[in-house]
């Protein structure tokens, strides 16, 4: 079971994801993550547990029959998607390092490419990258119909609006990433300096953040497939992409259809 | 995608972008992973105009390039 604790260092509170596991006679703790200087929210804390703490056995294996059955139903309802928007999805990619592709001609999406056997979350963001594309393609309807939100498809990629949700968003995803990250940064802030591999290891996290996972290309497909995973959670890290998102998607009654139909699903 | 990024494909030549996501593992060779990516886009026949994150945006010949093996 993973939970929340802090530990004291030179007056300062520091906050750790934990776990408790039996050595011999004794109880001994592990530090799963280091999660930063500040508390973070119960709902945060709770998703953190519910992400980290093993499955509790049955003794009849039902529930991991269950959560197999749901995330079968999920990506039976995803394929069923990608084919509804006429993408031709291929299990292409062998090399290692990438999990998933959408392309797009005209700026329009066409294909999707995955492993061969991807992950449901992994298939969920590849959908939230073709909705934000397809929605895209139709902004000027879109932008019509509502003008509070056409600043989220500015041209102006460099752009600071749901930047900070973007961040949010990258740091759950990539929680032990981010730990590690935030790591090394807090020991160069204390130590004023760092030896050269860490100097580089938090050079080569830093730009996977900057470059890749807090981008808004990106925050668009985690809030989306987080929406279908832990709507609360997603709703209280990203509250304006899920307006955004959502609200984008009801005026497209084809696009929510779909969508109901994922969030109707048990979730992955 | 910017007016400049259009103009640039050449008459002839298909435009062509694709959103690209690493595998949470690359967050430890992030540089290594973007280089690799291009490489595998040039080798499949396709020029890569600009990179804007996990957005690579390109042109390839159509006579030449079979657009249903990208990316591979």
């Amino acid at each position: 079971m993973a939970y929340v604790r802090h530990k004291i260092i030179k007056g300062h509170k520091y906050f750790y994801l934990v776990e408790g596991y039996r050595e011999g006679a004794k109880v001994r703790q592990r530090v799963l993550l280091y999660l930063g200087a500040s508390e973070p929210s119960e709902r945060v804390k709770q998703q953190l547990k519910k992400q980290y703490s093993k499955p509790k056995k049955t003794g009849l294996g039902d529930d991991t029959a269950k959560v197999d059955a749901a995330d079968t139903r999920m990506k039976e309802g995803v394929y069923a998607a990608y084919e509804y928007f006429g993408l031709k999805v291929r299990h292409n990619l062998t090399s290692g390092g990438t999990n998933g592709a959408v392309l797009l001609r005209n700026n329009k999406p066409y294909a999707v490419s995955l492993i061969k056997f991807p992950n449901t979350s992994t298939m969920v963001h590849e959908l939230g990258h073709v909705i934000d594309f397809i929605l895209q393609d139709r902004a000027k309807v879109v932008r019509a119909t509502d003008e509070r939100f056409a600043h989220i498809y500015s041209n102006d990629t460099k752009s600071l609006i749901l930047q900070e949700e973007s961040a949010a968003l990258a740091r759950q995803k990539y929680a032990s990433g981010y730990s590690r990250l935030l790591e090394i940064s807090e020991k160069k802030g204390r130590d004023g300096h760092l030896a050269q591999r860490e100097e580089e290891t938090l050079s080569k996290y830093k730009k996977f953040f900057t470059n890749y996972a807090e981008t808004q290309v990106e925050g668009f497909a985690n809030a989306f497939a987080l929406y279908l995973s832990d709507p609360d959670l997603a709703e209280e890290i990203a509250p304006r992409y899920c307006e955004v998102i959502f609200t984008l998607i009801s005026d497209q009654p084809d696009m929510q259809e779909v969508v109901d139909s994922l969030l109707h699903s048990p979730a992955f | 995608m910017t007016d400049k990024d259009q103009n640039s494909v050449p008459a002839g030549f298909e435009e062509i972008t694709i959103v690209v996501d690493p595998s949470p593992e690359m967050i430890e060779r992030y540089d290594e992973w973007e280089i690799d990516q291009r490489a595998s886009f040039k080798a499949a026949g396709v020029t890569i105009l600009s990179v804007d994150g996990s957005i690579f945006h390109g042109y390839y010949d159509p006579d030449t390039v079979d657009p249903d093996i990208l990316p591979s």
